[in-house]
């Protein structure tokens, strides 16, 4: 989990942009946002609703719609690894219908959602769509061995009585053991990367806390990368070895997950931080963030935060976007107020 | 206050409510039939509130926590008369007068909704999209005979100011407002018949992070200018840290542990407490935490387990646990429903090592 190596890169986000032509005019929802996993490494992604982190996830997936979305720019380098031959493959070039895609999803990158009600079809039981899942990319299994490996898979990720449960339909289960069916489909042919968009967000208190135990467990277990997107501070901080922050499709700071929460340095972070109230208390008032997200469709040509920031600096930061610069090593910010190490 | 579970007569009359309590529910009972079949035999009951004891001074706030299905959701309705309770009693306190809410008709009733108001949770789907924020918001004056035109709308004015909205807004349709532009209407609707009581239910979860913020602040605000008494129901815990006084935690239609805040979350007494607070995911952790999780998940409320609710999920359950239940019971100041409270050294939520300081 600790190697640094260059050589385990596992997926590699440069400058992705990703806009959505609507009728009313263009979202920028993603605007130029560079970063890479490891194998066996996590990156916890934070942000607000429309920040971005959602569609940055599905255009690695390449399942954002498309019309109206259209990834613009940048590349999305999959590292296939040394067991075939260390390809690399631009996620962005594929036909997002096409075979090659096809291919990929599931068994080297798959995703769990926030509301496994939706994602699985209510018309098959569990059973039969996790079965599906290894008969297309794991061919020449018969139909036991297919039924095998989903019991063994729904008893890993701690759904009891699985012999049973597997011939059950999505509406008969509980929400947690829903989520539950979900990572073992998702898991179910050994992806090396897992997305996780807001998995827990729909679940009690409770229940989360075993979903998070069960994805860090099975992240360690499979030797997984995990991508984490959350608006929950403590949950990302919980399940990452890195974070990134994002805003208005940038990113505005990213540090490894201590760092970044005892020494947050970009300006949108430390207001963040302020604003939410934490259980370990402490807290007299909270400080909300001042005035109100920018309209979409007309971003400001500078810093996305300028209007909100305390430290704003007229004529430089409203005029020209801040470069993404490494204070420290690891830790970096998008914003005038720090300069490169020297 | 009263901590017997099992008001055997819930409708016999009063004899009045302790001497500071604006609010005092006994043995509050909410049953919901299940019916089966062509005749809609009543096959069982969902036990929803299931015998709740409660009293709540005014200017407090009360936080209600606990799990979907827990009945949180419920007891906040029934103290409103938006469901009707099954049993128990409801009183609250009016000037000289202690209304008993839970058998109020017509006039009567009516009055009560002067007193209690409830805000609530999807500022989405609790708005009328046809009605303008002036009509919404003075509705509860017409229809309770408060005011109408021109004092109506003076006292609509006011009332938006003050939950951060502006005159130009008036004429304006819920469509045209975020998400937490929508919250404060709703917060502008029911503050503007002046209530002692308002029964806030997740008023923050559909919001944004950075807007939670915004809208707790306003709410504790007003809670200092107009004295107000707030139920606050929610299910996250970092922000009931925030806003309550004291704490009720509810588990399968009970209340199982009830504190004040600071000695509920840095010394629970019940086994349900803790697992609740350790569940609480924390920024300060960091990866590899080590949780005492309780397995399995809330219990059927239509066929709820023998004996204490909680002991097929509690990892300290004796035998007794299973047979008996237990009462709920004042232990140095806190109330709580475990046979092994004493015994028991249950871990809580420590302070913050440097949490006011971390910016």
């Amino acid at each position: 989990m600790t190697s640094t190596s260059t050589n385990d890169k596992l997926i590699e986000v440069r400058d992705l942009r990703t806009y959505f032509y609507l009728y009313e005019g263009i979202v920028k929802a993603v605007d130029g946002v560079s970063f890479q996993i490891r194998q066996g490494r996590s990156l916890g992604v934070i942000g607000e609703s429309g920040c971005g982190k959602s569609v940055t996830a599905q255009s690695i997936m390449r399942i954002a719609p498309e019309p109206p979305a259209k990834h613009v720019g940048g590349e999305i380098l999959l590292h296939l690894g040394p067991n075939n031959n260390s390809e690399v493959i631009d996620m962005l070039k594929l036909d997002p219908r096409g075979q090659r895609i096809r291919a990929l999803r599931w068994k080297e990158i798959s995703m769990i959602f926030q509301e496994p009600m939706t994602s699985f079809s209510p018309l098959f039981t569990i059973g039969n769509q996790i079965g599906e899942a290894i008969e297309l990319h794991l061919p020449g299994l018969s139909k036991k061995q297919v039924r095998e490996r989903t019991i063994d898979l729904l008893g890993r990720v701690g759904i009891p009585q699985p012999k049973r449960l597997i011939d059950s339909y999505p509406h008969q289960l509980s929400g947690g053991m829903r989520q539950r069916a979900m990572i073992a489909m998702a898991l179910s042919c050994n992806p090396r990367l897992l997305i996780a968009d807001e998995p827990t967000t729909a679940l009690d208190v409770t229940i989360e806390a075993q979903i998070l135990e069960l994805i860090a467990n099975l992240q360690r277990e499979f030797n997984m990368a995990l991508m984490y997107i959350s608006h929950d501070l403590a949950v990302v901080s919980e399940m990452s070895d890195e974070i990134m922050v994002m805003y208005l499709g940038l990113v505005m700071e990213q540090a490894e997950t201590g760092e970044i929460f005892d020494n947050p340095l970009h300006p949108y972070t430390q207001a963040l931080w302020r604003s939410i109230p934490r259980i370990e208390g402490g807290q007299d008032r909270l400080a909300p963030i001042s005035g109100a997200l920018p309209n979409p469709y007309n971003l400001p040509k500078g810093c996305p935060f300028y209007s909100r920031c305390e430290h704003r600096m007229p004529g430089l930061c409203d005029a020209v976007r801040p470069p993404m610069i490494e204070v420290s090593p690891n830790h970096k910010v998008s914003c005038f107020l720090y300069k490169t190490e020297p | 206050m009263q901590t017997s579970l099992h008001t055997q007569e819930p409708s016999t009359p009063s004899a009045g409510i302790s001497d500071t309590a604006l609010l005092e529910i006994r043995g509050l009972r909410k049953w919901f039939p299940v019916q089966k079949g062509f005749l809609k035999r009543t096959v069982g009951y969902v036990k929803a509130v299931d015998g709740v004891d409660l009293s709540i001074q005014p200017g407090e706030t009360l936080g209600v926590v606990g799990e979907s299905g827990s009945g949180k959701t419920t007891l906040g309705r029934c103290v409103l008369r938006l469901y009707e309770p099954t049993a128990g009693e409801i009183l609250l306190r009016d000037n000289d007068r202690i209304l008993p809410v839970h058998q109020l008709e017509g006039r009567e009733l009516q009055a009560f909704r002067r007193n209690a108001q409830m805000i609530f949770q999807d500022p989405y789907s609790s708005l009328n999209p046809r009605m303008n924020v002036l009509e919404t918001v003075g509705e509860p004056l017409l229809v309770n005979n408060v005011a109408k035109g021109k004092e109506l709308e003076d006292r609509v004015t006011e009332v938006i100011l003050q939950v951060g909205l502006r005159v130009e807004h008036l004429r304006r349709f819920p469509h045209s407002f975020s998400g937490g532009q929508r919250q404060r209407i709703g917060i502008a609707r029911a503050l503007v018949v002046r209530p002692k009581l308002v029964v806030a239910d997740e008023p923050v979860s559909a919001l944004d992070v950075s807007i939670q913020a915004q809208i707790l602040n306003l709410l504790k605000d007003l809670q200092a200018e107009y004295q107000l008494t707030y139920i606050f129901i929610t299910h996250a815990m970092s922000v009931v840290r925030y806003m309550a006084d004291r704490i009720a935690v509810m588990y399968a239609g009970k209340l199982v542990e009830v504190a004040g805040k600071e000695s509920l979350l840095t010394r629970p007494r019940h086994p349900y407490t803790e697992a609740l607070l350790s569940a609480v995911p924390r920024t300060t952790s960091g990866r590899n935490v080590k949780r005492t999780v309780s397995v399995g998940e809330v219990p059927d409320l239509a066929n709820l387990p023998p004996g204490c609710v909680f002991h097929p999920r509690c990892k300290y359950a004796v035998d007794r646990c299973k047979v008996e239940e237990p009462a709920l019971r004042e232990l140095d100041g806190q109330l709580v429903k475990c046979h092994l409270a004493e015994q028991l050294a249950l871990t809580g939520i420590g302070p913050s090592p440097n949490g006011a300081g971390r910016t």
